[in-house]
């Protein structure tokens, strides 16, 4: 139900055995690609690692490694705001374990007004 | 003075997922000229129960929070909504985020199913439903008069029904009594509030007294010319209908009876001979 990354759970495109379908597979090898540039990033202190995402539709460029970091980046209150990550709620306790990967969408809300 | 009798001034008191609820009026803190204009509607009116939402967040304002503090001091409880989700799995993310922001499990559910009519899909907020009654919400779908609709997000858990008067924003009070009338009198025990499309303290008024149990309104409030006279005049108007509801209206006729007694009139029968 929630986005923790890890361990995947079976979802829409994941075939009745709980096989990993094909979206999710190209889901996979995209964040294996981002994981393995990150790794190399963090071998060189030199180069600090930078990531393009999407915070709240915008695309934005980040240092964050996790999502509770990006959320700091922002000038945010950790209890202040609510996440979630490719559409899927993130709860705050998860934040911090939360890796941010190449081209993510991170939605970064906080209460307003309503009917 | 026959003590039975539902007091006017006191009505039958309203229970939502075993939480009493003082007011009948519930109020949507969107639109208002400003949040000085809405703190002073909400407390016109005499809400127990306030709607909000939750929308992105900028660096730059920063000002979530500033506006829930507003609301809590105000010593209200706040139902968050879905506005504006499209699918079961926005409404569903977004009612986990607005429970973790506001700290209820309470969730106005909207699906929204067309941009025009901002209609409900019926069949993404049961799907809806469902997922976030299995994660402990108390689901309060935003509905049609839909009477198989209605069975089913029973059957799912939702204790509570809130179908709609008319499209939100028009104000055009009830579009369709007769099913309005049906859906009352097919849920006789379930909690069924009227939300969206009303307009006037009469259609509210009109609502109350076909027995439904309470009204959930905003833009008719907050964008009267003066939102906290209106506010009050909708309170008055849910009051009156309600006691009219529970002192039991009159059966309509379609044919003329005088009230007055037909005997002892004065010169009756005299043109006869």
């Amino acid at each position: 139900m929630f986005n923790t990354r890890a361990p995947p759970t079976p979802g829409k495109s994941d075939g009745p055995d709980g096989r990993i379908g094909r979206a999710r597979r190209g889901n996979a090898c995209i964040r294996n690609k981002a994981i393995a540039n990150i790794r190399q990033h963090r071998g060189n202190p030199d180069t600090p690692m930078q990531l393009k995402v999407f915070v709240n539709g915008e695309a934005t460029v980040t240092s964050a490694d996790t999502l509770a970091e990006l959320v700091a980046q922002f000038g945010f209150a950790e209890t202040g705001v609510a996440t979630a990550l490719n559409g899927d709620f993130v709860p705050r306790g998860a934040r911090q374990t939360t890796r941010l990967v190449g081209d993510d969408k991170v939605e970064i809300v906080s209460p307003r007004q309503g009917g | 003075m026959n003590t039975a009798l539902p007091n006017p001034v006191m009505p039958a008191s309203l229970s939502l997922y075993g939480v009493s609820v003082a007011s009948r009026l519930l109020l949507g803190t969107a639109l208002y000229p400003s949040p000085k204009v809405m703190a002073e509607s909400i407390k016109a009116a005499g809400a127990s129960i306030v709607t909000v939402s939750v929308r992105r967040e900028s660096a730059r304002a920063n000002s979530g929070m500033g506006f829930f503090e507003l609301v809590r001091s105000l010593n209200v409880r706040v139902m968050p909504n879905t506005a504006g989700c499209r699918t079961a799995r926005e409404a569903i993310a977004t009612a986990h985020m607005a429970r973790e922001l506001f700290g209820t499990d309470w969730v106005k559910l909207e699906v929204i199913g067309n941009d025009d009519t901002l209609q409900p899909d019926l069949f993404g907020l049961l799907e809806a439903a469902r997922a976030l009654i299995g994660d402990g919400f108390k689901v309060f779908p935003y509905t049609t008069e839909d009477l198989i609709a209605a069975e089913r997000l029973r059957e799912a858990g939702c204790e509570v029904l809130m179908p709609w008067a008319a499209p939100i924003g028009t104000g055009r009070g009830l579009a369709n009594p007769y099913a309005l009338r049906s859906l009352r009198t097919y849920f006789p025990d379930t909690p069924l509030i009227v939300d969206a499309g009303i307009g006037a303290p009469s259609h509210a008024a009109a609502a109350m007294e076909m027995g439904f149990d309470a009204v959930l309104l905003n833009t008719a409030v907050a964008r009267a010319a003066d939102p906290v006279r209106m506010a009050s005049a909708f309170a008055a108007a849910i009051a009156a209908g309600r006691s009219a509801f529970e002192a039991g209206l009159m059966e309509m006729r379609d044919t003329a009876a005088p009230s007055t007694p037909v005997a002892g009139t004065p010169f009756f029968g005299l043109d006869k001979s």
